[in-house]
Protein backbone atom coordinates (compact mmCIF):
# COMPACT_ATOMS: atom_id res chain seq x y z
CA UNK A 1 0.00 0.00 0.00
CA UNK A 2 2.65 2.45 -0.82
CA UNK A 3 0.36 4.69 -3.07
CA UNK A 4 -1.61 6.24 0.07
CA UNK A 5 1.57 6.82 2.16
CA UNK A 6 3.39 8.48 -0.91
CA UNK A 7 0.03 10.75 -1.26
CA UNK A 8 -0.24 11.72 2.42
CA UNK A 9 3.29 12.60 1.98
CA UNK A 10 3.03 14.52 -1.30
CA UNK A 11 -0.14 16.77 0.00
CA UNK A 12 2.02 17.44 3.02
CA UNK A 13 4.86 18.85 0.74
CA UNK A 14 2.57 20.89 -1.43
CA UNK A 15 0.93 22.60 1.38
CA UNK A 16 4.50 23.00 3.08
CA UNK A 17 5.87 24.98 -0.18
CA UNK A 18 3.21 27.62 0.83
CA UNK A 19 2.22 30.35 -1.70
CA UNK A 20 4.98 28.38 -4.23
CA UNK A 21 2.55 26.03 -4.72
CA UNK A 22 -0.77 28.25 -4.83
CA UNK A 23 -3.19 27.12 -7.68
CA UNK A 24 -1.06 23.93 -9.01
CA UNK A 25 -2.32 20.90 -9.52
CA UNK A 26 -0.34 18.00 -9.04
CA UNK A 27 -0.83 14.19 -10.34
CA UNK A 28 0.48 11.20 -9.54
CA UNK A 29 1.02 8.59 -12.42
CA UNK A 30 3.22 5.16 -13.26
CA UNK A 31 4.30 2.61 -11.00
CA UNK A 32 3.68 4.54 -7.85
CA UNK A 33 -0.27 5.56 -8.85
CA UNK A 34 -0.70 1.82 -9.47
CA UNK A 35 0.99 0.55 -6.07
CA UNK A 36 3.26 -1.42 -7.62
CA UNK A 37 5.60 -1.87 -4.37
CA UNK A 38 8.94 -2.07 -5.58
CA UNK A 39 8.57 1.16 -7.49
CA UNK A 40 11.75 2.84 -8.46
CA UNK A 41 10.56 6.24 -8.15
CA UNK A 42 7.70 8.38 -7.94
CA UNK A 43 6.47 9.87 -11.01
CA UNK A 44 4.36 13.49 -10.50
CA UNK A 45 3.09 15.79 -12.45
CA UNK A 46 1.89 19.34 -11.52
CA UNK A 47 0.46 22.19 -13.81
CA UNK A 48 1.33 25.66 -13.34
CA UNK A 49 0.20 28.90 -13.75
CA UNK A 50 2.74 29.87 -15.16
CA UNK A 51 6.37 29.74 -16.59
CA UNK A 52 7.80 31.08 -13.32
CA UNK A 53 5.72 28.91 -11.01
CA UNK A 54 7.22 26.14 -12.81
CA UNK A 55 10.98 26.72 -12.55
CA UNK A 56 10.45 27.58 -8.86
CA UNK A 57 8.69 24.72 -8.04
CA UNK A 58 11.47 22.82 -9.58
CA UNK A 59 13.84 24.89 -7.46
CA UNK A 60 12.00 24.01 -4.13
CA UNK A 61 11.27 20.63 -4.59
CA UNK A 62 13.22 18.12 -2.85
CA UNK A 63 13.81 15.29 -5.63
CA UNK A 64 14.68 12.74 -2.33
CA UNK A 65 12.54 14.08 0.26
CA UNK A 66 10.75 10.44 0.00
CA UNK A 67 13.68 8.03 -0.28
CA UNK A 68 12.87 7.21 -3.63
CA UNK A 69 13.45 9.67 -6.27
CA UNK A 70 10.90 12.08 -7.49
CA UNK A 71 10.65 12.22 -11.30
CA UNK A 72 8.79 15.48 -11.92
CA UNK A 73 7.33 16.47 -15.04
CA UNK A 74 5.98 20.18 -14.59
CA UNK A 75 3.98 21.96 -16.91
CA UNK A 76 1.67 25.03 -17.53
CA UNK A 77 -2.16 24.57 -17.90
CA UNK A 78 -1.77 25.49 -21.66
CA UNK A 79 0.79 23.12 -22.35
CA UNK A 80 -1.26 20.52 -20.64
CA UNK A 81 -4.54 21.35 -23.26
CA UNK A 82 -2.29 21.12 -26.04
CA UNK A 83 -0.76 17.81 -25.14
CA UNK A 84 -3.56 15.87 -23.08
CA UNK A 85 -0.64 15.07 -20.40
CA UNK A 86 -3.24 13.98 -17.47
CA UNK A 87 -4.98 11.36 -19.69
CA UNK A 88 -2.16 10.15 -22.13
CA UNK A 89 -0.23 9.26 -18.42
CA UNK A 90 -2.83 7.98 -16.51
CA UNK A 91 -2.15 10.68 -13.92
CA UNK A 92 -4.73 10.77 -10.67
CA UNK A 93 -5.23 14.39 -9.33
CA UNK A 94 -3.79 14.72 -5.79
CA UNK A 95 -3.21 17.62 -4.99
CA UNK A 96 -5.79 19.79 -4.50
CA UNK A 97 -7.65 16.75 -2.72
CA UNK A 98 -10.66 16.16 -4.47
CA UNK A 99 -12.39 13.89 -1.38
CA UNK B 1 21.90 15.01 5.11
CA UNK B 2 21.58 16.65 8.67
CA UNK B 3 23.49 14.66 11.19
CA UNK B 4 24.92 11.94 9.17
CA UNK B 5 26.70 10.76 5.99
CA UNK B 6 25.08 10.13 2.79
CA UNK B 7 25.59 6.35 3.17
CA UNK B 8 23.52 6.67 6.44
CA UNK B 9 21.22 8.18 4.86
CA UNK B 10 20.44 5.57 1.83
CA UNK B 11 20.59 2.96 4.54
CA UNK B 12 17.97 4.66 5.99
CA UNK B 13 16.02 4.91 3.20
CA UNK B 14 15.62 1.13 2.30
CA UNK B 15 12.87 -0.40 3.61
CA UNK B 16 11.15 -3.46 2.93
CA UNK B 17 9.47 -2.28 -0.35
CA UNK B 18 12.47 -1.66 -2.19
CA UNK B 19 12.84 -5.10 -3.45
CA UNK B 20 16.22 -5.50 -2.18
CA UNK B 21 17.52 -6.41 1.23
CA UNK B 22 20.36 -4.17 2.81
CA UNK B 23 22.69 -6.76 4.70
CA UNK B 24 25.49 -4.66 6.54
CA UNK B 25 28.20 -2.77 5.76
CA UNK B 26 31.53 -3.58 4.80
CA UNK B 27 34.91 -2.30 6.55
CA UNK B 28 35.34 0.29 3.27
CA UNK B 29 31.81 1.65 4.40
CA UNK B 30 30.06 0.06 1.19
CA UNK B 31 26.77 -1.12 2.05
CA UNK B 32 26.25 -4.85 1.23
CA UNK B 33 23.17 -5.75 -0.46
CA UNK B 34 21.06 -9.11 -1.55
CA UNK B 35 20.03 -8.48 -5.62
CA UNK B 36 17.53 -10.90 -7.14
CA UNK B 37 19.56 -13.62 -7.29
CA UNK B 38 20.58 -13.56 -4.04
CA UNK B 39 23.94 -12.25 -4.65
CA UNK B 40 25.62 -10.19 -2.15
CA UNK B 41 26.94 -6.94 -3.85
CA UNK B 42 29.25 -4.29 -2.36
CA UNK B 43 27.37 -0.89 -2.97
CA UNK B 44 29.28 2.78 -2.60
CA UNK B 45 27.52 5.89 -2.11
CA UNK B 46 28.66 9.48 -2.59
CA UNK B 47 27.48 12.76 -2.13
CA UNK B 48 27.93 14.99 -4.90
CA UNK B 49 26.43 18.02 -5.88
CA UNK B 50 25.32 19.51 -8.70
CA UNK B 51 28.14 17.29 -10.59
CA UNK B 52 29.85 13.85 -9.74
CA UNK B 53 33.13 14.14 -10.87
CA UNK B 54 36.03 11.70 -11.44
CA UNK B 55 37.45 12.90 -8.19
CA UNK B 56 34.38 12.16 -6.38
CA UNK B 57 34.33 8.88 -7.50
CA UNK B 58 38.18 7.24 -7.25
CA UNK B 59 38.14 7.10 -3.62
CA UNK B 60 35.56 4.62 -3.18
CA UNK B 61 37.15 3.16 -6.25
CA UNK B 62 40.40 2.83 -4.60
CA UNK B 63 40.12 0.16 -2.10
CA UNK B 64 40.92 -3.66 -3.36
CA UNK B 65 36.99 -4.40 -2.91
CA UNK B 66 35.50 -2.66 -5.83
CA UNK B 67 31.63 -1.81 -5.28
CA UNK B 68 29.49 -2.86 -7.76
CA UNK B 69 27.07 0.20 -7.97
CA UNK B 70 27.64 3.20 -7.32
CA UNK B 71 25.31 5.82 -5.96
CA UNK B 72 25.31 9.47 -5.76
CA UNK B 73 22.83 11.22 -3.12
CA UNK B 74 21.16 13.76 -4.16
CA UNK B 75 19.53 12.14 -7.17
CA UNK B 76 19.33 15.49 -9.15
CA UNK B 77 22.90 15.46 -9.78
CA UNK B 78 24.64 14.74 -12.72
CA UNK B 79 26.97 12.45 -13.35
CA UNK B 80 30.69 13.97 -15.66
CA UNK B 81 31.12 11.57 -18.52
CA UNK B 82 34.64 10.83 -17.18
CA UNK B 83 33.53 9.96 -14.06
CA UNK B 84 30.91 7.81 -15.72
CA UNK B 85 33.86 5.89 -17.68
CA UNK B 86 36.03 5.36 -13.97
CA UNK B 87 32.66 3.43 -12.73
CA UNK B 88 31.97 1.76 -15.69
CA UNK B 89 35.78 0.38 -16.41
CA UNK B 90 35.52 -1.45 -12.39
CA UNK B 91 33.05 -2.63 -13.89
CA UNK B 92 30.15 -0.98 -11.83
CA UNK B 93 26.76 0.09 -12.76
CA UNK B 94 26.12 4.13 -11.45
CA UNK B 95 23.00 6.32 -10.45
CA UNK B 96 20.27 7.03 -8.09
CA UNK B 97 19.12 5.13 -4.89
CA UNK B 98 16.29 4.48 -7.90
CA UNK B 99 18.35 3.49 -10.72
CA UNK B 100 20.27 0.67 -7.46
CA UNK B 101 16.75 -0.68 -6.92
CA UNK B 102 16.30 -1.16 -11.05
CA UNK B 103 19.90 -2.85 -11.00
CA UNK B 104 19.27 -5.08 -8.33
CA UNK B 105 16.17 -6.48 -9.53
CA UNK B 106 17.76 -6.72 -12.77
CA UNK B 107 20.48 -8.92 -11.04
CA UNK B 108 23.65 -7.74 -12.48
CA UNK B 109 24.62 -4.67 -10.60
CA UNK B 110 28.09 -4.33 -11.96
CA UNK B 111 26.50 -4.43 -15.30
CA UNK B 112 23.69 -2.29 -15.27
CA UNK B 113 23.66 0.46 -18.24
CA UNK B 114 20.20 2.83 -18.41
CA UNK B 115 18.98 0.82 -21.41
CA UNK B 116 17.39 3.99 -22.87
CA UNK B 117 20.64 6.18 -22.61
CA UNK B 118 22.39 3.29 -24.37
CA UNK B 119 19.59 2.65 -26.76
CA UNK B 120 20.30 6.54 -27.96
CA UNK B 121 24.02 6.84 -27.53
CA UNK B 122 24.10 3.42 -30.04
CA UNK B 123 21.93 5.27 -32.25
CA UNK B 124 23.38 8.75 -32.49
CA UNK B 125 26.69 6.99 -32.44
CA UNK B 126 26.10 5.11 -35.63
CA UNK B 127 24.84 7.68 -37.97
CA UNK B 128 26.74 7.60 -41.04
CA UNK B 129 27.32 11.07 -40.39
CA UNK B 130 28.73 11.10 -36.85
CA UNK B 131 32.42 10.78 -36.96
CA UNK B 132 32.78 10.12 -32.90
CA UNK B 133 30.18 10.29 -30.28
CA UNK B 134 31.24 11.33 -27.00
CA UNK B 135 29.42 11.86 -23.43
CA UNK B 136 29.44 15.30 -21.35
CA UNK B 137 27.15 13.92 -19.03
CA UNK B 138 24.84 11.05 -18.03
CA UNK B 139 22.27 12.90 -20.56
CA UNK B 140 24.31 14.82 -22.77
CA UNK B 141 26.05 13.60 -25.96
CA UNK B 142 28.40 15.13 -28.59
CA UNK B 143 27.98 14.24 -31.77
CA UNK B 144 31.27 15.19 -33.93
CA UNK B 145 30.32 14.98 -37.46
CA UNK B 146 32.01 14.46 -40.81
CA UNK B 147 30.22 17.34 -42.40
CA UNK B 148 28.86 20.05 -40.33
CA UNK B 149 30.16 21.20 -36.83
CA UNK B 150 29.71 19.04 -33.17
CA UNK B 151 26.34 19.25 -32.16
CA UNK B 152 25.55 19.05 -28.39
CA UNK B 153 22.92 16.49 -28.03
CA UNK B 154 20.79 16.41 -24.23
CA UNK B 155 18.19 13.68 -23.89
CA UNK B 156 14.89 14.71 -22.08
CA UNK B 157 13.01 12.05 -19.97
CA UNK B 158 9.78 13.42 -20.09
CA UNK B 159 6.38 11.90 -21.85
CA UNK B 160 5.55 14.58 -23.17
CA UNK B 161 8.59 17.64 -23.26
CA UNK B 162 7.62 21.07 -21.44
CA UNK B 163 9.35 24.04 -21.61
CA UNK B 164 10.22 23.61 -18.13
CA UNK B 165 11.94 20.26 -18.91
CA UNK B 166 14.31 22.38 -21.81
CA UNK B 167 14.94 24.71 -19.05
CA UNK B 168 15.73 22.37 -16.10
CA UNK B 169 18.23 20.33 -18.77
CA UNK B 170 20.07 23.75 -19.80
CA UNK B 171 20.02 25.13 -16.05
CA UNK B 172 21.63 21.79 -15.23
CA UNK B 173 23.78 20.75 -18.10
CA UNK B 174 24.88 24.09 -19.89
CA UNK B 175 24.19 24.96 -23.39
CA UNK B 176 23.26 22.83 -25.76
CA UNK B 177 22.18 22.43 -29.35
CA UNK B 178 19.16 19.80 -29.17
CA UNK B 179 16.99 18.62 -26.34
CA UNK B 180 15.72 15.27 -27.84
CA UNK B 181 12.43 14.19 -26.25
CA UNK B 182 13.50 10.38 -25.44
CA UNK B 183 10.24 8.76 -25.69
CA UNK B 184 8.61 8.18 -28.99
CA UNK B 185 5.16 8.47 -27.25
CA UNK B 186 3.47 12.33 -26.24
CA UNK B 187 4.97 15.17 -27.56
CA UNK B 188 7.24 18.35 -27.41
CA UNK B 189 4.95 21.65 -26.53
CA UNK B 190 4.98 24.49 -28.32
CA UNK B 191 6.16 26.42 -25.39
CA UNK B 192 8.82 23.92 -25.27
CA UNK B 193 9.83 24.83 -28.49
CA UNK B 194 9.88 28.07 -28.33
CA UNK B 195 11.49 27.27 -25.06
CA UNK B 196 14.62 25.65 -27.03
CA UNK B 197 15.05 28.34 -29.52
CA UNK B 198 15.10 30.90 -27.52
CA UNK B 199 18.80 29.36 -25.94
CA UNK B 200 19.76 29.04 -29.98
CA UNK B 201 18.68 25.42 -29.46
CA UNK B 202 16.16 23.14 -31.44
CA UNK B 203 13.99 20.64 -29.43
CA UNK B 204 12.89 17.57 -31.07
CA UNK B 205 11.89 14.04 -31.15
CA UNK B 206 14.38 11.06 -32.37
CA UNK B 207 13.33 10.80 -36.33
CA UNK B 208 13.95 14.36 -36.39
CA UNK B 209 17.61 14.00 -34.43
CA UNK B 210 18.37 11.68 -37.26
CA UNK B 211 17.58 14.03 -39.97
CA UNK B 212 19.44 17.05 -37.89
CA UNK B 213 22.57 14.77 -37.80
CA UNK B 214 22.34 14.59 -41.47
CA UNK B 215 22.47 18.14 -42.31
Amino acid sequence: MIRAQYVAGLRDLAADLGPAADGSVWYLFGSVDRDVFNAADIDVLILCGSAEQADLLRAEINADAFGRPLDLSLMTFAEESETGAIAHQGAHQIYPNLS
Amino acid sequence: MVGGSVTDWVEKHIDSNAGFKLLGRTAEDFLLIEDRKGRTCPVAVVGAKPVVMPADVAPVLAHATKPEFVVNIPSSSSWSGPAISMVHAVPAGFGSLGDLGRAARQGDLSDYRNKEFGYFERAIGQHSNVRQLSRLYDAVFVADRYSGRALTVALIDAYNMSAEDVRAARAKYGAFDVALKMSSYGGVTSAATQAAASMGAEAMMFRDLMRRLAQ
